[in-house]
């Protein structure tokens, strides 16, 4: 979570310009996209990954992270996927689903520290009204950092 | 051209390039110290003169449609914007706060990631015509 935390406030550039930082993300998936408008939810989770050692999914599909690991309580740092219909083939999501680090769950809200939020890496509350839970995820024993 | 009136040109280009860029890193500087002012009193009438009409105000993804937000619609917009939640880092750990209380603790504008835009936490401001203006903010709820 701290290696997470550290990235917050990393966004994208606007115009034709892209965030370096961004595609060092996404070099951390199969996909290696070039540019900072294509969703880097799931790169940022797997960046964040494999700085702390930890082998992610390798895929820019947030949905990837539904298999991995292994099922966890909503405890903070819990890698959370969420989906929400609505936001299908939008600048966060084209699939509806999102990824990003558990940071609280609230009565209304999924509170998750992720990139692609409003363009950047940050705390974003997400409503339990739009959004629906999908899985919370956590390292198999074997594979967390030491 | 002789070499020394080579040399002076490109002293007197290095030193102007040099003043142009701090010239500009400063007028944001006085800017936000004008923005945070009025966004402390509440001051609506000098926040809509620093603001670009009509302020654009975005969701979280781009399939939210972007409110574009009249000088008569600014102050309810505003007022959301900064009862906001927001989660900055104080020594390495996330803080909730609001968007107002980041504002008011802000004095000195943070470093621009790129010289035409300065962004602070949902607020966006862009150099447009040779000033600062607020142009655009995220509302995530």
């Amino acid at each position: 979570m701290r290696i997470a935390i550290r990235e917050k406030g990393q966004e994208e550039f606007k115009g034709k310009n892209h965030n370096p930082v961004i595609i060092k993300y996404h070099a951390s998936t199969s996909l290696k996209a070039k540019t900072d408008e294509i969703p880097w939810c799931s790169s940022f989770v797997n960046w964040v990954m494999q700085q702390a050692k930890i082998q992610g999914t390798n895929s820019a599909a947030a949905a990837s992270w539904l298999n991995w690991g292994e099922q966890t309580t909503a405890k903070a740092g819990a890698i959370t996927i969420i989906r929400n219909g609505a936001a299908a083939n939008s600048s966060l999501t084209s699939s509806g689903n999102h990824v990003g680090f558990l940071v609280k769950e609230t009565a209304t809200h999924y509170e998750l520290l992720g990139g692609n939020q409003s363009n950047m890496v940050r705390v974003t509350l997400f409503p339990k009204s739009s959004w629906t839970l999908r899985g919370y995820r956590w390292p198999k024993k074997s594979e967390e950092a030491v | 051209m002789n070499i020394f009136l080579r040399t002076v040109l490109f002293f007197i280009a290095l030193i102007s390039s040099g003043c142009m860029a701090n010239t500009k890193d400063t007028s944001f500087q006085s800017f936000w110290t004008e923005f945070r002012a009025a966004a402390i009193k509440n001051d609506y009438a000098t926040l809509e003169k620093l603001t670009k009409f009509p302020l654009e105000v975005r969701g979280v993804h781009d399939s939210v449609p972007i409110e574009y937000v009249r000088k008569d619609e600014f102050k309810e917009i505003f007022n959301k914007l900064m009862e906001q939640k927001i989660y900055p880092v104080q020594d390495e750990e996330l803080v909730l706060t609001s968007m107002k209380t980041i504002v008011n603790n802000t004095e000195l504008a943070p470093d621009a990631k790129n010289d035409e835009e300065y962004r602070i936490e949902q607020l966006v401001f862009e150099y447009i015509d040779g000033r600062w203006l607020f142009t655009n903010a995220y509302l995530e709820e």
